[in-house]
């Protein structure tokens, strides 16, 4: 492999780990702060993509994405309302089910309201094309762009939790719910904050990722599997274990296929770097599962 | 005592006309994916033989027809005991559609069991065109390796001197990509295959930039297709690099989603909407002007069926003598395909002539550019199967 | 959180049930036309695995999202015992026994070292290993999979041919199962499973070790997905990877939580249910796994006592759930 050649595929696993990150933070938030595993934050991804390019297609780019967070944020607060809000209390099974249950609705509500054919996703022509990083080293802009934007969202999370008077007490929370509730703070209301954020997180992702690769039902469901993945390598709960492990399973993923060729080990190698990712889960969970980026 | 004697009569009259109005009629049994991942494509097949029966006023070989619909889900499990319900419950006459591999062979069993006619509309999966194959089974839409098979005939034509091949992985992907460099002679410069689920070609993409091939023939169908083809326009491969695939990596169900980037990839198919017949253009015009977008060959293939059934029968006069039935189909003479040239192979394939396409801007939006004709394609599985009646 | 009452069963209220849904299956079998007749096959094949399942999951409090990887395996034995030309029916459900509760093990041993979310994952993480081991097979169909053309026979004396026969076949396997599974959970087995569930470390003090317990209830529980696969290989003469797939292993934990953790007759309805609304209201809806969907979510809602695995302590972090870690570490 050339130099050059090794420098792009290693800057193409640094932006699927970032694209990963940004995934998962949502999902490792709420798992950390509520103890909840979200199945159904797949759906609001894949959700925001849709209120983004549809009314993209229509009023252009700027209004398509206040109307795709806007539209992902009162989804959001309706489902925590009538749904999630009951499953805190429940075993993690439960809410595995529960909102795989929700996860199977939001798909045939897409189905309903959309069809099942993918929509177009428009891109601004400011962020198509490529820039030139050095040498004949050419980059897409839009991949340089969601990096830019995992990096913003992963920092201003980062702050949000531990300079604000509410990260504060969401941390409180996290903790020691009755003692927060006894002082006289609305934990539900914390609760459904967090929540929230969570799906503003996810609606960032799908409305990034949108463009580049499909809008139509179902699309948040494989890459949610990655998240959970990342969240068990890097600890769940933890946002710094979430982008190191995002980081180390986009490298491992990319940098596999940058060099397994279809007749590797006699066609095995595929199927083993398919499983690659969850062997190195299964090995986590096995041997270190509090996370490896954890203390 | 004469008036019970005529009302007798009136009433045997009445109960032959009832009967035999009731044998008078065609049950069509139609099976698709109508939910789930492949529903897209359950759907056109649907629209397909709508059409078809709207211009033949409801009529199969010129009785009333009611069609019987199952939704399969892609799922074989579903589709046999669908099946079961058609044949037992409903007592269908024939079995029209299937659009994946899998509910293909697995009803192909129990519907020769039964002696059911059945005209596969969208899959051609290998094992049924070799040992596997069966009197009653017919296959109007293709033989899975044609696609291949065309576009590695025209890639060598063309003298593309370096390929790349990439293919989802799973069995139509495996088959896809191995039937296009089989015919193209020549060794790909890399082959790789990316798990399902997958959504990002970055890296593989990287590996064709700097292998310096000028053709690069994938497959991707679906959701795949639609990231596929826009991540290889970004990268800027485009410039450098001649895309090639099969007619489902960019069909009218995936390209209003990928837009510009479409544009210029070549591609194999078994119908194109400038084939020049008054059959083709009829149902061009009808389709566009029913459901506002150009038809994908699941539902080209599925009219071509529903016509070519319609034909079988006039010949046969009607379904109820199942061997009349099949000889019928066996012997279309009267058929006109869409496609053009369209003859049934001793396996029950089709010998037709595939279309190279290229993908155009428009201004009403995209065309696909008939490039060149590839003529006669059958199939490689033909002589494992022991059926003679040419 | 109720006890379950262990040493001698009473002949109460759900055996009875059971033994009543045993009967009319029996004499449906000889009514029901080959559609119906399907149906009802794959409803009592879905109430097999259940039953299974429940031990483990509610008698022994492990959970699991990767049991169609048993189910696959199952299947494609029985696949390959076919195409292979061998049909004797014990033969082959001896052999389905044996290499489930060998991989039902191993992966049992596995697992059981992680506990709640994580446990979970592993399952999943396992069962989509299992899956793409299965769709790699290029030359057993790859994802396509391939037709079990010939049914078993038994001993070489009656063939299972018919589905008339196959369904005589599966109840009977079926008794069987229901009888083996209540013997478990009336046997000292099943009084340590539950004892375990609820607390492993007081058993431990006993001196038996709660691991163990686990690793053979999730053997037992493979054992019976296994001969559910296979059987279910032969109803529908197709066997794929898809019957691995971790839709498939959700389908089969929504039956237990659709059913309850103590009656067996209730894992029959949610069997019911579930082949019900993929096959039936299919039929009026294209959009059934909405009707699923809200299905299980109003279940998961109910206030009722169904504990499907243990709720996870939430604060601190607790080693011996592993689980999450409070963010307020790291922030600090």
């Amino acid at each position: 492999m050339s130099f050059a050649l090794l420098l792009e595929q290693l800057l193409n696993g640094l932006q699927f780990g970032l694209m990963l990150f940004l995934l998962s933070v949502g999902v490792t938030l709420i798992f950390g702060v509520m103890n909840l595993v979200n199945i159904s934050h797949g759906s609001l991804f894949m959700l925001a993509a849709f209120f983004t390019y549809t009314a993209g297609a229509r009023w252009g780019y700027g209004l398509g994405l206040l109307v795709g967070l806007a539209g992902t944020i009162a989804v959001a607060v309706l489902l925590e309302w009538l749904v999630i809000r009951h499953l805190y209390r429940k075993s993690h099974l439960d809410q595995v089910l529960g909102t795989f249950g929700l996860m199977l609705i939001f798909n045939e509500l897409v189905r309903i309201v959309w069809g099942s054919e993918p929509i177009f996703a428009l891109t601004p022509d400011w962020l198509s094309g490529s820039v030139q990083l050095f040498g004949t080293l050419y980059y897409p802009t839009y991949r340089l762009a969601i990096t830019g934007v995992a990096i913003i969202a992963g920092i201003a999370i980062w702050l949000l939790l531990s300079r604000t008077r509410i990260g504060m007490l969401v941390r409180a929370g996290a903790d020691k719910r009755e003692t927060v509730e006894s002082l006289g703070v609305n934990i539900n209301f914390l609760f459904a904050v967090v929540f929230v954020i969570g799906a503003v997180l996810a609606a960032l992702a799908g409305i990034m990722m949108g463009p580049l690769i499909t809008v139509e039902s179902g699309i948040g469901d494989p890459l949610l599997i990655l998240a959970l993945v990342v969240i068990v390598v890097g600890g769940a709960g933890s946002i710094k274990g979430c982008l190191a492990a995002s980081l180390l399973v986009g490298m491992i993923d990319t940098l596999s296929r940058a060099l397994v060729t279809a007749d590797f080990a006699g066609g095995a190698g595929r199927a083993l770097s398919s499983m690659s990712v969850y062997l190195l889960m299964l090995g986590v969970l096995l041997l270190r599962p509090q996370g490896l980026f954890t203390r | 005592m004469k008036t019970t004697h005529t009302v007798l009569k009136c009433m045997l009259a009445a109960g032959l006309a009832i009967t035999s109005a009731a044998q008078a009629e065609i049950k069509l049994g139609f099976m698709a994916p109508m939910s789930g991942p492949l529903s897209i494509t359950g759907q056109d097949l649907r629209r397909g033989l709508d059409l078809a029966l709207e211009h033949l006023d409801g009529k199969l070989g010129g009785e009333t027809v009611t069609v019987v619909a199952a939704n399969d889900q892609a799922n074989p499990s579903v589709a046999t005991s669908e099946l079961s319900r058609l044949i037992e419950q409903e007592n269908i006459d024939v079995l029209m559609g299937i659009a994946a591999s899998n509910v293909a062979l697995a009803i192909a069993q129990p519907a020769t069991q039964a002696g059911l006619p059945v005209l596969y509309t969208h899959a051609g999966p290998d094992a049924l065109a070799g040992k596997q194959c069966a009197k009653n089974l017919f296959f109007i839409g293709h033989q899975n390796d044609q696609y291949g098979d065309a576009m590695g005939r025209y890639m060598k034509q063309e003298g593309v001197k370096n390929l790349y091949a990439m293919g989802l992985d799973y069995q139509a992907g495996w088959e896809m990509v191995d039937a296009a460099l089989k015919s193209y002679g020549g060794e790909a410069k890399g082959k790789v295959y990316t798990p399902m689920g997958q959504v990002d070609f970055a890296p593989e993409l990287s590996r064709v930039r700097s292998s310096g091939v000028d053709g690069l023939y994938v497959f991707y169908p679906g959701s795949a297709a639609v990231s596929f083809v826009r991540q290889f326009a970004a990268s800027g491969l485009k410039n450098q690099v001649q895309l090639y695939s099969v007619g489902a990596l960019v069909d009218p169900t995936v390209i209003s989603a990928q837009g510009d980037a479409a544009v210029g990839v070549i591609s194999a198919n078994t119908w194109n909407a400038g084939i020049e017949n008054p059959e083709n253009q009829r149902f061009l015009k009808d389709f566009v002007k029913e459901h506002g977008r150009e038809p994908t060959t699941f539902a080209a293939q599925t009219y071509d069926a529903v016509m070519y059934l319609d034909a079988a029968l006039r010949k046969a006069g009607g379904a109820k003598d199942r061997d009349a039935l099949i000889d019928a189909l066996r012997h279309n003479d009267e058929f006109k395909s869409i496609r053009g040239n369209f003859k049934l192979n001793k396996n029950h394939f089709p010998i037709q002539d595939m279309v190279i396409q290229q993908v155009e801007k428009t201004d009403g939006g995209y065309q696909q550019k008939i490039l060149a004709k590839i003529e006669g394609i059958a199939d490689n599985y033909v002589d494992q199967c022991e059926m003679k009646w040419q | 959180m109720k006890h379950e009452s262990s040493g001698k069963f009473r002949l109460g209220a759900d055996t009875w049930t059971v033994g009543l849904i045993l009967l009319a299956s029996a004499l449906a079998v000889g009514l029901l036309d080959v559609y119906l007749l399907k149906l009802l096959g794959k409803v009592l094949i879905f109430w097999l695995i259940a039953l299974g399942l429940q031990l483990l999951v509610a008698q022994a409090g492990v959970i699991s999202l990767g049991h169609a990887a048993f189910m696959a395996t199952g299947a494609y034995i029985a696949g390959l015992f076919s195409l292979q030309g061998q049909h004797d029916l014990i033969l082959m459900l001896a052999c389905v026994a044996v290499a489930c509760a060998a991989f039902g093990s191993l992966m049992g041993a596995l697992i059981l070292r992680t506990h709640g979310l994580y446990q979970l994952m592993a399952t999943l993480a396992i069962a989509q290993m299992a899956y793409y081991g299965f769709q790699s097979l290029r030359s057993l169909g790859g994802d396509d999979g391939f037709a079990v053309s010939t049914r078993p026979d038994i001993l070489g004396l009656v063939s299972l041919n018919t589905d008339f026969k196959l369904l005589i076949a599966i109840v009977v396997i079926l008794a069987i199962g229901v009888w083996m599974a209540n013997r478990i959970r009336c046997s000292e087995m099943g009084a340590l499973m539950r004892a375990v569930r609820d607390d492993g470390r007081r058993v431990a003090s006993l001196g038996i070790s709660p691991y163990g317990i686990k690793v053979w209830a999730f053997l037992i529980s493979a054992v019976y997905t296994g001969i559910g696969g296979a059987l279910f290989a032969h109803l529908t003469r197709f066997t794929s990877p898809q019957l691995g797939s971790w839709f498939m292993s959700g389908e089969l934990i929504i039956l237990v939580l659709l059913g309850g953790g103590k009656t067996r007759s209730g894992l029959f309805l949610a069997a019911a249910a579930v082949v019900g609304i993929q096959e039936v209201v299919a039929r009026y809806t294209d959009h059934w796994p909405m009707v699923l969907g809200a299905l299980v979510v109003a279940r998961v809602l109910l206030p009722s006592g169904l504990r499907l695995g243990r709720k996870s302590p939430r604060s601190g972090p607790s080693a011996a759930d592993g689980q999450a870690t409070s963010i307020q570490r790291e922030t600090s």
